[in-house]
This record gives C-alpha cells, sequence and structure tokens, in this order.
C-alpha cells in the first residue's frame, strides 16, 4: 500500500465523495425541514421550532403507527428467523443439485420488485384467493377469512417477503462451519440434537445476528407490504410519513417523523452492533 | 527501492547510472516477486512474453525469444498452460524465464525460494545458480535463508533493520563475521565476553568472564586490557571425556552436557560450563550404533579447539 | 432423526410459499376473462397483448431501464475508482469514506425519498428524469462499492508491479493485468445495482412528477384497476428475472449473487 500521497486519491475518490455528500446534505435539508414552522401546502415558515415533533409526540394516534411498526415487526422477525433458519438448514444439509434449485428461487426473490412480490401474495390472500377457495371447497370454512387489509395479511406478506434476508447471512455462517466438527461432536456423545443446540446453533449467531438486524429493519421501515396488504386499514410509520408528505402536504410534519424513523433504524444497527458484538465466538 | 515501488532517501545507481525518478516501467530491471506474481489469466507463453509487447517486439521476434526461455528453463510442453495448472516448482520457472526475457540489466529476486519445499529449494539453488552463470546476468538475491545466501553468492550483503553489516564474499562472511550479530546471524556461533590480558607468541591471551584464559590470533587493533568478544563455531569445538583432551588444541573448557540433538549426520550438544554459560558442540555422528555417541547427559567433559579457530570481533 | 424431518419438512414448504405467490401471478396474467383468477377461467395472451395498449407502461419501461442503465454505469465507475484509493493508498479517514459511502443501506427508503423530495423542492427541481438520476445514482452506489471494494481488494498489486517491471506503463499494467481479474466482481456489483434502480419504489415514488417508472406504475395500476394487466406486466419481468438468474448463473456462478 502507497503512503499518503494527497494528490493522487482526490480524483479517484471525488466523485464518490460527491455523491455521500449529496446524500447528506438531503438528509440535512430533511432535518432542517423537520424544525421550521408548517405554513401548508408544501410551504414552510421561518425560525426554528419544535412544535413538528410536539405534534407528532403528542398525538396518540401517531405513536401508535410507530409502536404498530416496532412490535408487529418484532413478531414477524421472530417468525422470520425460525422460517429462515429451516430454509438455510435444509441448504445446508441439501444435495449440490437441490442447493442450486433452492438458491435459484430465493435469488429470483431477490431480484423481482417488492411491488411485484407484494402483489402475488395479495392475488393470493384474497377474498376469491387461492387460499379462501381451497378451504371453502374443502368445506373448512363456509365464509371467506378475511386475510387481507388487516394485520393478518400485513405479517404474511412481511415474513415471505423478508425471509431470502434471513436466509443467506444463516447459510454462510452455516456453510463456514469446518464440515469434521459434527462428526466429533458426536463423536463425543453428542446426539444430533443436542450437537445442533451446543455446536451448530452458537456458531451461526452472527449468521442469525445479521439477519435479524436486517429483516427487523427492513419490517419497520416497509412501505409497500402495509400499503397493498394492509390497504390503508393498517398503515405503518412509511406510510404516515408518505400520506403527511404527499397527502397532507406537510413537510416539517413527515420530517420529523422521517428523523425519528432514521434515529430508532440507527439505534437497531448500533444496538445490535453493540449487543451481537459481545456475544459473536472469537476465531 | 530497487524496483521504484517505493519512496526513499539516497541513490540507486545502476552501471554508474542514477535511475532515482525513473519510473518502475522503464529501469528495466527483471524482478522475481516472492510470490511469483504470474499473471493468472495468461499463459505460460504469454507471461514470458509480456515483457516483449510492451517493448513491441515483433511477432517472430517475440515467438524466439519466448522459445528462448522457455527452452533454457525447462519449460517445454507447458507453453500453453494457465499458472495455476503447474507446480511451484515450474511457477517458479515461468517467473524466471518471464523475468530473464526483457534481458535486465539487473535481476531482483525477492526470496524467490521461500514458498517452495525443503528438497525442491535445494535443487532449484543449484539450478539458479547454474542459470546466473551461464546468462551472466547481474542478480541481486534477497533472501532470509543464511545458508542459500552463501550457497548462491559471489558477494553477500548482511542487513538488519534496513542497515548493511557487512559486505563480502561468503567465506569473509562466515569466517570473519565483523560483529556479533553477523556471527550469530550467518550460522551458529558461540560467543564470549573477554578482556585481552596479554599478547604473546603472535596469540592473544583473553580471560573469559568464567575465569578460563583461552588464545585467540592477534588483530591489528587489538589493545591490551580491552574488552572484547569472541567467537567459536559449534563445529570447530571437540568433544572429549573430563580431563582427556587430544594433544595439540591448545584451548580448553570444562562443562557438563545439558542436552544432546540427534541430527542424523551430526549431534547438537549443549554444554553448560561452570558459570552456567551455555556452548554448543556440533559433533559429526562418524559410524552407526551407540558406541560411535558416546556423550550422554549429565556427564563431565573438555572443550577443546584450536586458538586459530578462534573469531575476534569488536562488539 | 425425527427432528430432522421437520425442519426438512418446514423448509421445504417455506420455499414453496415463496414460489407458489409467483405462479399464481402468472397464472392470473393467463385469464382469459377479465376477473384475476386463479386457476385461470380459460388461457390467452390477451393481457400481455394490452401492456402495448396503455402508454403508460411503455413509457415506463422506457424511463426504468434508462435509469437502470445509467445509474450502473455510474456507480461502477465511481465505485472502480473509490475502491482503487481505499484499496491501494492510505489516507486520512478512509474508514469513514467507506462507512459513509455504505450508510444510505440503513436509511430507510421513505427517508431517502422524502429527503430527496425536500431538497428538489427547495431547489425548484421538479423534473423527473434529473431528480430520478440523482436519486438513482445515490442508491445504487452502496451495493455497486461494496462488491468492487471487496473485488479489488483480492486483485493483487505485485501482479501490476510485476507487468511495470516487465515494462507496462501503469495505466496499461491495470488495463491488462488487473482489470481482467476484477471483470466478474464488477459484473456482480452491475447486476445489483441495475436491479437495485430497476425494483425502486418506495423512493421513487416521492419524484415521479411528469414521469413515472415502471414499478410506481404497477403499484398503481394495482390500485386503481382490476383487469389482469398489471399480472401480465409483473410476470413479465418475473420470467425476466428467472431468465437473468439462469444467464448470470452460467457467467458467474451463483456464489456471487448470494453475497448481497
Amino acid at each position: 500500500m502507497r503512503k499518503a500521497s494527497f494528490w493522487p486519491i482526490v480524483p479517484l475518490v471525488a466523485p464518490a465523495l460527491a455523491v455521500v455528500l449529496f446524500f447528506f446534505a438531503c438528509l440535512g435539508v430533511m432535518v432542517a425541514y423537520s424544525f421550521l414552522p408548517n405554513a401548508g401546502m408544501a410551504q414552510v415558515g421561518t425560525g426554528f421550532t419544535l412544535a413538528n415533533y410536539g405534534r407528532f409526540f403528542g398525538n396518540a394516534f401517531y405513536l401508535a403507527y410507530v409502536s404498530r411498526s416496532l412490535v408487529l415487526s418484532m413478531y414477524c422477525t421472530a417468525v422470520t428467523l425460525v422460517l429462515g433458519y429451516a430454509v438455510a438448514y435444509l441448504m445446508y444439509r441439501a444435495t449440490p443439485r437441490m442447493l442450486l434449485l433452492i438458491s435459484l428461487v430465493l435469488i429470483v426473490q431477490f431480484f423481482t420488485a417488492y411491488v411485484i412480490r407484494t402483489y402475488a401474495i395479495m392475488l393470493v390472500l384474497g377474498r376469491n384467493g387461492l387460499i379462501n377457495q381451497v378451504l371453502m371447497g374443502l368445506g373448512v370454512i363456509d365464509q371467506p377469512l378475511k386475510l387481507l387489509f388487516n394485520e393478518i395479511g400485513v405479517a404474511i406478506g412481511m415474513v415471505l417477503v423478508s425471509i431470502p434476508f434471513m436466509v443467506f447471512p444463516i447459510y454462510s455462517s452455516l456453510h463456514a462451519i469446518p464440515k469434521n466438527l459434527e462428526p466429533a461432536a458426536q463423536a463425543l456423545g453428542a446426539s444430533p440434537l443436542r450437537c445442533f443446540w451446543s455446536v451448530i446453533l452458537p456458531l451461526t449467531i452472527p449468521g442469525i445476528a445479521a439477519g435479524v438486524v436486517i429483516v427487523y429493519l427492513f419490517e419497520v421501515t416497509a412501505y409497500i407490504i402495509p400499503a397493498l396488504l394492509g390497504g390503508g386499514y393498517y398503515d405503518m410509520v412509511a406510510n404516515l410519513i408518505y400520506s403527511k408528505a404527499m397527502g397532507a402536504m406537510d413537510y416539517p410534519l413527515s420530517s420529523a417523523v422521517a428523523m425519528t424513523m432514521l434515529v430508532i433504524s440507527c439505534v437497531i444497527v448500533y444496538g445490535a452492533q453493540k449487543a451481537f458484538g459481545r456475544l459473536l465466538p472469537r476465531r | 527501492m530497487l524496483a521504484g515501488f517505493a519512496e526513499y532517501d539516497g541513490r540507486v545507481l545502476i552501471d554508474g547510472v542514477r535511475i532515482d525518478g525513473v519510473p518502475p516501467h522503464k529501469r528495466g530491471i527483471g524482478i522475481v516477486f516472492q510470490d511469483y506474481a504470474l499473471f493468472p489469466h495468461m499463459t505460460v507463453e504469454q507471461n514470458i512474453g509480456f515483457g516483449l509487447r510492451m517493448r513491441n517486439w515483433t511477432a517472430s521476434a517475440q515467438k524466439d525469444a519466448v522459445e528462448r526461455g522457455i527452452r533454457l528453463l525447462r519449460l517445454d510442453g507447458l507453453g500453453s498452460r494457465y499458472p495455476h495448472e503447474l507446480s511451484g516448482g515450474q511457477q517458479q520457472r515461468v517467473a524466471l524465464a518471464r523475468a530473464i526475457a526483457i534481458n535486465p540489466a539487473l535481476l531482483l529476486l525477492d526470496e524467490p525460494l521461500a514458498a517452495l519445499d525443503k528438497n525442491l529449494r535445494d535443487d532449484m539453488q543449484v539450478e539458479l545458480r547454474q542459470l546466473q552463470q551461464s546468462v551472466g546476468i547481474t542478480t541481486m538475491f534477497v533472501t532470509h535463508d543464511q545458508e542459500e545466501a552463501l550457497a548462491l553468492s559471489d558477494k553477500v550483503i548482511v542487513m538488519n533493520h534496513g542497515e548493511v553489516r557487512q559486505f563480502g564474499t561468503p567465506m569473509e562472511i562466515y569466517n570473519s563475521p565483523v560483529d556479533r550479530f553477523v556471527a550469530d546471524f550467518i550460522g551458529k556461533s558461540n560467543i564470549f565476553a573477554a578482556q585481552i590480558v596479554a599478547e604473546e607468541g603472535g596469540y592473544l591471551v583473553c580471560r573469559l568472564a568464567n575465569g578460563a584464559v583461552v588464545k585467540a590470533p592477534a588483530s591489528a587493533n587489538a589493545v591490551q586490557g580491552s574488552s572484547i568478544y569472541l567467537s567459536i563455531r559449534p563445529e570447530l569445538l571437540l568433544l572429549a571425556h573430563a580431563g582427556r583432551p587430544p594433544a595439540g588444541l591448545e584451548n580448553r573448557m570444562e562443562g557438563i552436557i545439558e542436552n544432546v540433538t540427534y541430527l542424523g549426520h551430526r549431534s547438537k550438544i549443549r554444554v553448560r560450563l561452570n558459570d552456567d554459560a551455555r556452548l554448543d558442540v556440533n559433533q559429526p555422528n562418524v559410524g552407526i550404533g551407540q558406541d560411535a555417541s558416546w556423550w550422554q547427559i549429565g556427564q563431565a567433559v573438555t572443550l577443546s579447539w584450536l586458538p586459530e579457530n578462534t573469531v575476534v570481533i569488536g562488539d | 432423526m425425527g427432528k430432522g424431518l421437520v425442519v426438512k419438512a418446514l423448509g421445504y414448504g417455506v420455499v414453496l410459499c415463496l414460489v407458489f405467490p409467483l405462479i399464481v401471478l402468472i397464472g392470473v396474467s393467463l385469464n382469459a376473462g377479465v376477473e384475476q383468477n386463479f386457476p385461470p377461467h380459460g388461457l390467452s395472451l390477451r393481457w400481455y397483448a394490452n401492456i402495448v395498449n396503455r402508454d403508460g407502461f411503455l413509457r415506463a419501461i422506457q424511463m426504468t431501464l434508462f435509469l437502470a442503465v445509467v445509474s450502473t454505469i455510474w456507480s461502477v465507475a465511481v465505485s472502480i475508482l473509490v475502491s482503487l484509493a481505499i484499496v491501494r493508498y492510505k489516507f486520512a479517514g478512509k474508514d469513514l469514506l467507506l462507512t459513509a459511502i455504505l450508510s444510505p443501506l440503513i436509511v430507510p427508503q421513505v427517508v431517502v425519498g422524502l429527503a430527496f423530495l425536500m431538497t428538489l423542492s427547495t431547489l425548484g427541481i421538479f423534473t423527473s428524469m434529473i431528480s430520478l438520476i440523482l436519486l438513482h445514482g445515490v442508491i445504487t452506489l452502496p451495493f455497486a462499492a461494496r462488491v468492487v471494494v471487496s473485488t479489488m481488494m483480492g486483485a493483487r498489486i505485485s501482479l501490476e508491479e510485476a507487468a511495470c517491471s516487465l515494462g507496462a506503463p501503469p495505466w496499461k499494467a491495470f488495463w491488462l493485468i488487473t482489470m481482467p481479474l476484477i471483470r466478474p466482481g464488477l459484473g456482480t456489483a452491475a447486476v445489483f445495482a441495475f436491479v437495485t434502480s430497476f425494483e425502486n419504489f418506495t423512493a421513487t415514488q416521492f419524484l415521479v412528477w411528469d414521469r413515472t417508472t415502471l414499478p410506481v406504475e404497477i403499484y398503481t395500476f394495482v390500485q386503481t384497476e382490476n383487469d389482469p394487466t398489471g399480472a401480465a406486466i409483473s410476470s413479465a419481468i418475473v420470467l425476466s428475472v428467472c431468465l437473468l438468474v439462469l444467464v448470470l448463473n452460467r457467467l458467474l456462478g451463483l456464489e456471487a449473487l448470494t453475497k448481497r
């Protein structure tokens, strides 16, 4: 590595630095908006005010969006972890052909727009969707279940859409486990279940940590899933921000909410680094 | 620094011409890197010909030169292989061929044998020496392996922390090290602090810390009463049962065998002297069976050596 | 062993749940009637033909592809430059720079969109073309940079030095030696940047003043209309993605694509 020569790195760094600075400038403008008085119709007054934060934190109706996002995402992340781990473990044990097939499915999920995946789930869950048709055809129910435009629909969508985010980090930490550890543990008398709990699971904590953080962050900030599957009956924080900005044209309030969301995201990432950093096994 | 990749103070001259400020690609120094740095996406032929392409040689001239290199380094039949399809020794030879192909004023080999296993390394040493003499290119060979340095060189520079300690032929370096670092770094040495007490008959009489008095060859700058160090190579010491040293070896010391390491062709024996100092002795294992090596741990022994085999070093 | 079987069944079940909605989507797009039924009532490709009748979709496809191509080229180029600085030089604030480049990854998309909306409207820019080029240029960079930086770390500098010692000027050494070696990494980076731009909805929707993109157009269609045209265009995209993934699997291998 060459020394700190200043001039050669300027042209190399300049474009990236410009992007980064522009990005932070945009966030800065948003921060500024959150402290300006609202003048309605996308306009702001002058002078510093905390009124926007007051309007947000003083309103139980708005705060419900936040708690809804945080709590529902927690349940959904837990379910996603269990289901995602199952898929990752399946991949870990699968034959190369099967592994390729599952990977292809997951990558197709990755590369397909959330809008499309959510819309597809919507078609399955709808009043005349497949689930209701099958259940009614079997005579299990005689009224279609309400799986859409409520909490259940949003939860199902969140879990399904975020599973690939969970699978890959867990799979790569499973993949990194030396192949001889399991036979070694079993030779020492550990049952397969015991071996999983005391050898495999602890070694996949880094993957679990990464997956949980990515998924929770994604779910707390989800926009399309509540918008399509909640249909306006189960909005979350992101939807509140959008509707305040684009519907009510109240830029300062939506900026204040967005700032809150940004802080929550940073706390999640930072907190996870602190918490899991200590848990990670030293190698 | 020589190749121009690092910044430095001072001057570098090749054939009397200063090359500081000349960018690496115009220095014309052939380099064999420690990890060979073969281009993984090019065949052996393309690797060897790379420097010639950069010099815009004609296709036929390139082809001839590449073929010469392949023949010289016995890479026949491997021309269209990729580096990852070659063994370590073959990769090494490709790297050499590539460096030689540009007909460099100077060949720089940066620990080229470090990555090879011991047997291959020994073969390559011989081969390198022959090759270097047949192509006649001044070669600078960087190594941490002292034996390798002695085996391959006309001249050796011993460096410690970027500082030149000694410059000389392999024999000079080994037989008359200028300081303790060189004495201990190039081969093992037993080093004692000593004081010159007298000079008689062309010998210095020195008293060691443990009271023993030994003789060493006189040297010009040795002043009576001054403190010096004496270095004795382990293979120049003779081990004998206590009190029964052979006649003619004037310098003597008494001690007890503390440890014996059997190394096949020789044994390394560590002897504890009466002042707790340790001394290493190499004894050749001549003959087969227990009798040939009579030395045992705990045995009292006398060590003796010729005064001429003592080396006086400044510090 | 019973437990192993349970885990396996669960795993396969989850994979099926992931694939199934996409199959339903394709099924719905093949309906002969105007209802979004599955299984489809009668088979036809009329809804695919109907995509062409809707000017909005065509213009959105153009816009989306244009944005994806432009932001991919930009992000990969910027990533190559900055990764050279990061991997090959020592300078103060290097870690900070890398963190800053990757930081858009943890900022929620809705916040990014709002921040751009605030900024651009303050600047008086209400042209979607300009706004979206800026937005996509920013959001694709971390995805490309992450891959390119780690690829560049794998490209040994000693190879370029070897080329230089053999007489290649530095730019030629980079072009002839390092470039071919990092090409797969650049390909992966380009794919990530392209997909990130192509599928972005949440941030983009704040800036669709006079032009929309395909995800926004599909979302609007799904929210306001009921015939299977939305399913048709979505299915077309899903099928293109499948094709793309199969091709990439051939070219780059799946390993490269799973490290997102």
